[in-house]
């Protein structure tokens, strides 16, 4: 078992590097058949470790070799096995094979793809380092390693600044949140002379709630968070990303990469869970961003950036979940969250393939009868996130939704009203760019074709998953089975055990209302949105608060006036200033005054005798008077 | 002995004091203000005398050997320095031919 | 035995070379003269972590001649230093690939410069440093001077005054030093067996400080830098970055530490914030420099600013990383040289607007550049981010705030490395970039070694780590 679980990470890198150092003259199938088959061995492994992790009720841990270890620091290369992360192995290997499949058809025309199929199993190979280390320190490889992917990947047409631009901006504010977790490791490591996860929780369990210290660590690994898993502030380098390939963006974006802040703050349950303040924060955080992500999501134009707002919105509401010490709920809506949002991101693909390139929902229209697979898998994506029964996202959020209302009736109304901006903006992109005639922009370069089957399958797995995932745990009102809070309780058992439970326990008509309000409100929104979006002619352009929005809350314009610009001018005037006005300028002062001087004492020598003469009997009288009087 | 030392007393040490200071001025402003080297080579001359007459003077008054033995020393000096200085000089007047001090100016800035 | 070898080899060499009878070979000659050096010192190396009392020494006794004797020994710290030296060395030759010709002297000095730098590291007797260090002086002064860029004579002397005023503060503290010890002698036994009081600290801090600030250089003393950098050929850079620099911050380890323990102890929150300062500010001036050069000479100024934080904060993780880090700041900026080599030699420019797109003429460079970069980030399992991680735990640990300044240069150093790589590698092609052959198999060569200690030493540092354990205790 444990060869088994070191194979996990030895076969991506091996994909990586065989692809990699052969990059040109390997054959372009081969490269996607390669990689997908490595990813799919992975699959095969994830599957046994699983198995074995629920029947067997352990732990699995592997320790590879020592890695940082002098003095009274030992930080070993080790793995730890166990619901959780088997769980995180089955979605990261899962989800990944059916992405690279499906990158097979839709890079297939890419000069670069062999480029492309290395990269992303090097980002397979991080992602699970990320999953799988036991330590702190190993998780952040894994984490700062699928930033870099990241950065790679994005920018993965360089050839184009804008691009590059947006894999740096990913890149750099992912460090900042990095310089946050760094600071939590250092501070973890203060307290409890370990980096090791289980033991840390070990010894945080035995600490009172609310102990400052690790309020302070928590909300550095927060920090941390919120850069990979883009919370406000440091959001706005998600939506840039979508620059980067369509598999790209469903791969890391939507299903693994970002919900990694999301899987740490899971592991570390205890510690979290011990500092009411955090979750506190992290909640508030949350709901912003998802609020701010919903809305903005409404008033954009471009197929990927809907997408890539909307999973700002739903990695808010993520955190929203943790924030309320629901953490299997988190879990589940992860889970479910990759299975439709790669669904979503994938179909996506499928239009911009299908229109050859074009993103913009404005020029499109009536694809429904044109491109009718990608549609239907659209529709089942739609459904899924919108939270309509009997879809997987209902499930998920039902569970999220009703701890918002335990703890309290304002949480619980907000977090339904984000949810439902869902609905208006995902059936406004399904309407737009399926229902709506076609616009007169509407001029695709070759004729309008549906996907290769090698890029259908694999969205159509998706939607079955996305279909039939929640099945796995019904609402409290229908079924006792709490199937995936019970996987995962040996995980969460000691952080829910430290959780002061809030009992706002919900009368059975309460929940019904809860269940069966937002239902009304849904359909009430598919119908407005149809004769909105379907009906009239253009979307009016944005003026006032719409304008806002649509402007995505300047922040990025924002950024740009805070840091980015006085950071230029900064280092312009150190450069210019600073550095060669004063600090070169005072050196060179002091050669230039050793000069100046040298040549006005050099007149003293006039060469005449005479001269000499008179100077040096004034000097013995000098000598003489002085040692007299003195 | 104590006789002749007698008669050297009769002459008051100031006059002695006076005379050399003035011997010794004469001297510095004739190395001062001279431009031929000769004479500025008389000059020192002239002031190492008159450095010797004061402590042959001192000696005389004082009843004490020691600064005739001194004025040995200053003669013997005095010997060597014109021995060097006059060579010095003959050497400067091959290359250029003259012995006026402001003509040795080549060695300024 | 092995440690005199070590310092006659390239001494010998470097003799041979200066007499020019090897002409045409004399390039060929120094690279094998610095891999057989490098084989000493792996041998040394080999020898050294076998002993039983982890120490290699030589002491001859000159007792007659004004109480100097010369001892030398290695102990783990100068051993990596050493190790460090030899392997440079021969890639620094080989950087040379007679596109320019350069003369038997040229070699002949980089030899002399190997021995002046191991001597410095191994000796354990003030004076016989001091002599080291001045000699190591004379060969960098020489090679910019002749083989630099415009206006070299200039800045060489500038460079060279700069740093001997700094040197005569250390040659002052250390008579004074002498005098304080009974028996007079100048080993550095005597000196660490000198319990100073705080008043008498402070000043023999701040010479020697002085005189190591002017050399790592940090913050306000760093002027000499950037220019000589610039106007120094390759070769030159590469050796004052590479080894030279790391020789100011031995010095730290060396005298500072043991001497004048308390100055380091009680007086940090003064001198920290200062090379905290230029940290930053190396860090600020290097994301919009427009020359690739001066570039390097501000991001170095910035990560020696860091190790100078790990060695003064007081702290045994923060030693043991600055330790390492010196190691790996050591590789990472010849390897970042030599990519600069490769891209000054095929384009003719330096200036970074001028280039552009050199990715698309060129991926095997632009991988192996991008590995030499995201070693200089400090990305996990590069050899930087060991050595940084333990830096900013020790200053953690000494003080929250100024590990937290320095932890932005992890952002700061993605910003300025990035918008450096994007610049010159991705986007279209410019004029400058036109016609960029990709690398041939004797450069890929060159990286190899550089690629090799990035990873190895990114994921295994650990027996470097416990070898240097008892020696900083």
């Amino acid at each position: 078992m444990q060869l088994i679980s070191i194979l996990l990470l030895v076969f991506p890198l091996l994909g990586f590097l065989t692809i990699g150092l052969f990059q040109r003259q390997m054959n372009r199938q081969l490269s996607g058949i390669l990689a997908s088959g490595v990813i799919f061995i992975n699959l095969v492994l994830s599957s046994f470790l699983f198995r074995y992790i629920t029947t067997s009720h352990q732990v699995l841990e592997v320790s590879l070799f020592d890695w940082i270890k002098f003095a009274d620091i030992s930080i070993p290369f080790a793995l730890t096995i166990d619901r959780l992360s088997a769980l995180m192995l089955m979605i990261v290997n899962g989800v990944g094979l059916l992405i690279h499949v499906y990158s097979i058809g839709y890079m297939k025309y890419d000069e670069s793809v062999n480029r492309f199929f290395a990269y992303l199993n090097l980002f397979i190979l991080f992602m699970l380092i990320l999953v799988l280390g036991s330590d702190y320190l190993m998780l952040f490889i894994g984490w700062e390693g699928v930033g870099l992917s990241s950065y790679l990947l994005i920018g993965f047409w360089y050839k184009d600044h804008a691009n590059n631009n947006a894999a740096k901006k990913a890149f750099i504010m992912n460090r900042i949140g990095d310089l946050g977790f760094l600071l939590g490791i250092f501070l973890l490591f203060s307290t409890f002379k370990t980096l090791s996860i289980s033991e840390i929780a070990e010894i945080a369990s035995l600490m009172p709630s609310g102990n400052i210290t690790l309020t302070i660590i928590t909300l550095f690994l927060f920090v941390g968070a919120m850069g990979k898993s883009a919370q406000i502030p440091l959001f706005t380098w998600l939506p840039d990303a979508m620059a980067g390939p369509t598999p790209v963006s469903a791969l890391i974006h939507a299903a693994t990469m970002v919900t990694a802040g999301i899987y740490l703050i899971a592991r570390s349950g205890v510690l979290f869970v011990l500092s009411p303040l955090t979750m506190n924060i992290i909640l508030v955080v949350g709901a912003v961003t998802a609020l701010v992500g919903g809305l903005i999501a409404i008033y954009q134009n471009d197929i990927k950036k809907i997408l890539a707002y909307s999973t700002v919105s739903q990695l808010g509401f993520l955190f929203m979940a943790l924030g309320l010490g629901s953490f299997s709920g988190a879990m589940f809506h992860l889970t479910t969250h990759a299975f439709f949002k790669a669904l979503l991101f994938l179909a996506a693909g499928s239009v911009i393939h299908a229109l050859s390139g074009e993103q913009d929902i404005r020029k499109m229209g009536g694809l429904r009868s044109k491109i009718p697979f990608t549609f239907a898998l659209m529709v089942v994506g739609t459904i899924a996130i919108s939270g309509i029964p009997p879809f997987a996202g209902f499930f998920s959020k039902e569970v999220i939704l009703t701890a918002a209302y335990e703890h309290g009736m304002a949480m619980g109304v907000f977090a339904t009203f984000v949810s439902l901006l869902t609905t208006i903006y995902m059936f406004r992109l399904l309407f737009v760019v399926f229902f709506k005639p076609a616009s007169k922009d509407f001029k695709p370069a070759h004729s309008v074709h549906e996907s290769p089957k090698v890029m259908l399958y694999p969205m159509a797995i998706l939607a079955i998953l996305s279909i039939v995932a929640g099945f796995v745990q019904l609402p409290k009102l229908f079924s006792e089975t709490q199937g995936f809070d019970n996987f995962l309780t040996p995980v969460f058992a000691k952080a829910n055990g430290l959780q002061t439970v809030s009992e706002h326990a919900l009368s059975v008509q309460t929940e019904w209302l809860i269940l069966l309000i937002p239902m009304f409100i849904i359909a009430l929104l598919v119908f407005y949105s149809y004769n909105r979006f379907v009906n009239s002619k253009e979307l009016t352009p944005a003026t006032g608060i719409q304008k806002v929005l649509a402007d995505k809350f300047y922040f990025d314009d924002i950024y740009d006036f805070l840091i980015v610009k006085p950071i230029g001018f900064l280092s312009d005037f150190f450069r210019q200033t600073v550095d060669q006005s004063i600090i070169n300028g005072f050196v060179n002062a002091v050669g230039n005054g050793t000069l100046f001087v040298g040549k006005r004492l050099r007149l003293l020598q006039t060469g005449n005798v005479g001269f000499y003469l008179v100077i040096m009997v004034f000097c013995v009288i000098a000598i003489l008077f002085f040692n007299i009087i003195l | 002995m104590e006789n002749s030392i007698a008669q050297l007393q009769v002459i008051p040490l100031q006059y002695y004091i006076l005379f050399c200071s003035a011997l010794f001025s004469i001297g510095v402003i004739g190395v001062l203000a001279k431009r031929n080297a000769l004479v500025i080579f008389m000059s020192v001359e002239l002031m190492l005398n008159s450095a010797n007459l004061l402590l042959a003077a001192f000696s005389a008054y004082r009843n004490d050997p020691a600064g005739q033995i001194f004025v040995f020393f200053i003669m013997v000096v005095a010997a060597a320095e014109v021995a060097i200085g006059l060579a010095l000089l003959v050497v400067v007047y091959r290359s250029t031919h003259s012995i006026d001090i402001y003509k040795l100016d080549r060695l300024k800035w | 035995m092995i440690i005199v070898l070590l310092l006659v080899l390239p001494l010998l060499a470097s003799l041979l070379l200066f007499t020019g009878k090897l002409g045409k070979h004399s390039r060929d000659f120094a690279l094998i003269a610095s891999l057989v050096e490098f084989a000493v010192a792996l041998v040394a190396g080999y020898a050294f972590t076998f002993a039983d009392n982890k120490i290699l020494n030589l002491s001859l006794n000159l007792k007659q001649l004004l109480d100097i004797d010369i001892i030398i020994y290695i102990d783990a710290i100068s051993l990596v230093m050493v190790m460090l030296t030899a392997l440079l060395v021969p890639i620094i030759i080989a950087s040379n690939n007679n596109r320019e010709v350069r003369n038997h002297n040229f070699y002949a000095l980089i030899l002399l410069m190997q021995m002046a730098l191991i001597g410095v590291f191994t000796a354990s007797e003030m004076i016989l440093f001091y002599i080291f260090w001045e000699l190591a002086l004379m060969p960098i002064f020489l090679i910019t001077a002749i083989w630099g860029g415009d206006n070299r004579k200039k800045i060489s002397v500038k460079f060279l005054i700069y740093t001997v005023v700094g040197s005569f503060a250390m040659l002052i503290a250390i008579l004074y030093l002498y005098t304080l010890t009974t028996p007079h002698s100048f080993s550095f036994e005597s000196f660490y067996q000198l319990k100073l009081p705080y008043s008498v600290q402070v000043p023999v801090f701040l010479a020697f400080f002085l005189a190591f600030a002017i050399k790592i250089p940090l913050f306000p003393f760093h002027s000499w830098q950037a220019e000589t950098y610039n106007v120094s050929p390759v070769q030159g850079s590469m050796l004052l970055a590479g080894i030279m620099l790391k020789m100011g911050l031995y010095g730290i380890i060396r005298f500072i530490l043991p001497i004048c323990p308390d100055v380091v102890a009680g007086g940090s929150l003064i001198f920290l914030p200062l090379i905290l300062f230029g940290v930053i500010y190396g860090a600020i001036i290097a994301i919009r420099q427009p020359k690739l050069k001066k570039m390097i000479a501000f991001v170095s100024l910035s990560h020696v600013g860091i190790i100078a934080l790990g060695l003064l904060s007081n702290n045994h993780y923060g030693i043991e990383g600055a330790i390492l880090q010196m190691f790996s700041h050591g590789v990472n900026v010849v390897g970042f040289f030599l990519c600069y080599q490769m891209i000054v030699i095929r384009t003719g420019t330096d200036i970074i607007a001028d280039l552009g797109g050199i990715a698309s003429a060129a991926p095997r460079f632009a991988t192996i550049f991008l590995i030499i970069v995201l070693a200089n980030v400090a990305l996990p399992l590069t050899n930087s981010f060991v050595g940084e991680f333990l830096i900013l735990l020790g200053l953690f640990q000494s003080n929250v705030y100024i590990a937290f300044i320095a932890g932005l240069t992890i952002i700061l150093g993605a910003v300025y490395l990035l918008k450096m790589y994007q610049q010159v590698m991705y986007g279209p092609q410019t004029m400058a970039t036109q016609k960029f052959a990709d690398l041939t198999t004797g450069e890929i060569l060159l990286f190899v070694p550089i690629i090799v200690c990035i990873f190895w030493v990114g994921i295994s540092p650990s027996f470097v780590l416990q070898l240097l354990q008892s020696a900083v205790n």
